[in-house]
């Protein structure tokens, strides 16, 4: 099964080369797969203890999108989780508060694929037909801030560092549906690095 | 100055990520981490139980169950039984969380710390997805487990199969610990109830047919949509309802009778 996992993490991350490599029309398309923008570090949030990815910066710089892999070792607290994600993010504003820093408010999600003791994509045999939905995928949402050296041009930093204040799906849902009661604590705070590549 | 300022940047981001662990609830590695720091809840419990004088009268214990993360409920319930001046202790009968996750185990603690009697806590299936069955047992201590109360042993039993990757529960355990003494009674506490597909394959059969060779007074179950009340080869089997319904069940054992009244909140 663990093996099985392995796999599929192994194509998912392929899946998108071998499909622009058989693209020879476009070329630029099939570097651009292939260079990422930025490389990021992060502990805690929701990924593990640590991940860390790469991801894609749009031409404005306001939009991201990235892939990450966290891992949480069992000598933190004795249960052990890998993680890969998906995270797409825009920002919300940025400003200059002194000539060279750059900081800027963004929001976005994460979407996270778990893997640990039983949780599962889907069933195994033995339970009823759709007796539980999947437990190992999460949207994470989450809202950051971002700060970096100012750049002529007005052009967005890519070397940045930044706080990212999260949740998952389910606890932002159960917390709405009872009034809020464990609303803040369902938050989390994540720090990382963004490094260009 | 390029190199000052990335020196002050990761110095700033090292401070950052050292304190961060010091934010307590602010760090969360992963849904699926255990991170609980309270331990052994139910022998915590068990203690307070023990040392309280036994009961004049009858012995009245409130059951809820099936509590599944369900915070309004699960409070409006406390405040409620909180109310009662005859109840000795409480019940939460299995599937506390809906993922196993610790959040959902330590909302829950928080909530049932507001109780002014003891409550001991039974595992359920959910409590068992994810790494729920790691938690459960640090907060709370072993799910099998029993104690003697005047002349009535407890007995909380886990039977849960599918989530524990299909694997029959420990009827060696359940026989070994129920009274073969026919001056003791026991009240069974089980999350699955014996009409659950999870029971299939004999492990009904084989729970009933332990309970049958043994003087249990009534037996608990939780996992139910519906309460439900049967009598069959002279043993009672009580499903009680879920705290979706906003009822809680108060059982009332003297010597060798159990009475039970669903009772609304």
């Amino acid at each position: 099964m663990k093996t099985k996992r392995i796999i599929l993490m192994v194509l998912i991350f392929n899946l998108n080369g071998h499909v622009f490599a058989s693209d020879n029309k476009d070329e630029n398309l099939y570097k651009r797969i292939f260079s990422p923008d930025y490389l990021n570090v992060q502990y805690a949030g929701n990924a593990g203890l640590g991940s860390m990815g790469i991801g894609y910066i749009s031409k404005d710089g306001k939009k991201k999108f990235g892939l990450n892999y966290g891992y949480l070792p069992k000598w933190v607290n004795g249960v052990q989780a890998h993680s890969v994600s998906a995270k797409g993010a825009f920002q919300l504003t940025g400003l200059r508060p002194i000539k060279s820093v750059y900081i800027s408010g963004y929001a976005g999600t994460n979407f996270i694929y778990s893997m640990t003791h039983n949780t599962f994509a889907t069933l195994p045999g033995y339970y009823l037909d759709n007796y539980y939905i999947p437990t190992a995928f999460h949207f994470a949402p989450f809202i950051g801030l971002k700060m970096g050296k100012s750049l002529p041009e007005n052009r967005i930093p890519v070397r940045v560092f930044y706080f990212e204040l999260g949740t998952i799906d389910y606890y932002l849902i159960n917390s709405v549906k009872h009034s809020f009661r464990h609303f803040f604590p369902g938050w989390n705070l994540c720090v990382g690095i963004s490094l260009p590549l | 100055m390029k190199n000052l300022y990335m020196v002050g940047m990761l110095l700033i981001v090292s401070a950052i990520t050292l304190l961060l662990p010091s934010c307590g609830d602010l760090i969360e590695y992963s849904p699926y981490d255990a991170d609980v720091k309270t331990t052994n809840q139910n022998n915590v419990n068990i203690s307070r139980i023990l040392n309280a004088p036994l009961p004049a009268d009858s012995l009245i214990i409130a059951v809820i169950s099936d509590t599944h993360a369900n915070h309004t409920n699960l409070n409006d319930a406390i405040k409620f039984i909180n109310r009662l001046t005859d109840i000795s202790f409480v019940v939460i009968n299995g599937d506390i969380t809906n993922w196993g996750l610790a959040k959902e185990y330590k909302d829950f603690y928080s909530d049932i710390s507001k109780l002014k009697v003891p409550s001991i806590t039974v595992i359920g299936n959910h409590d068992y997805l994810s790494n729920g069955a790691i938690i459960y047992n640090r907060l709370f201590g072993a799910p099998n487990f029993s104690f003697v109360f005047g002349n009535q042993k407890i007995v909380v039993f886990d039977n849960v199969v599918w989530e524990k990757g299909n694997h029959s529960p420990d009827f060696d355990w359940l026989e070994s610990k129920l009274p073969h003494d026919e001056n003791q009674t026991s009240i069974l506490f089980t999350h699955i109830h014996p009409w659950d597909p999870q029971l299939e394959n004999g492990y009904a059969e084989r729970m009933l047919s332990i309970i049958e060779k043994n003087k249990v007074l009534i037996n608990v179950f939780g996992h139910g949509s519906n309460p439900r009340f049967e009598v069959m080869n002279k043993r009672q089997y009580l499903v009680v309802p879920k705290i979706a319904v906003r009822a809680m069940t108060r059982l009332s054992i003297a010597s060798d009778t159990a009475v039970f009244k669903i009772i609304k909140f």
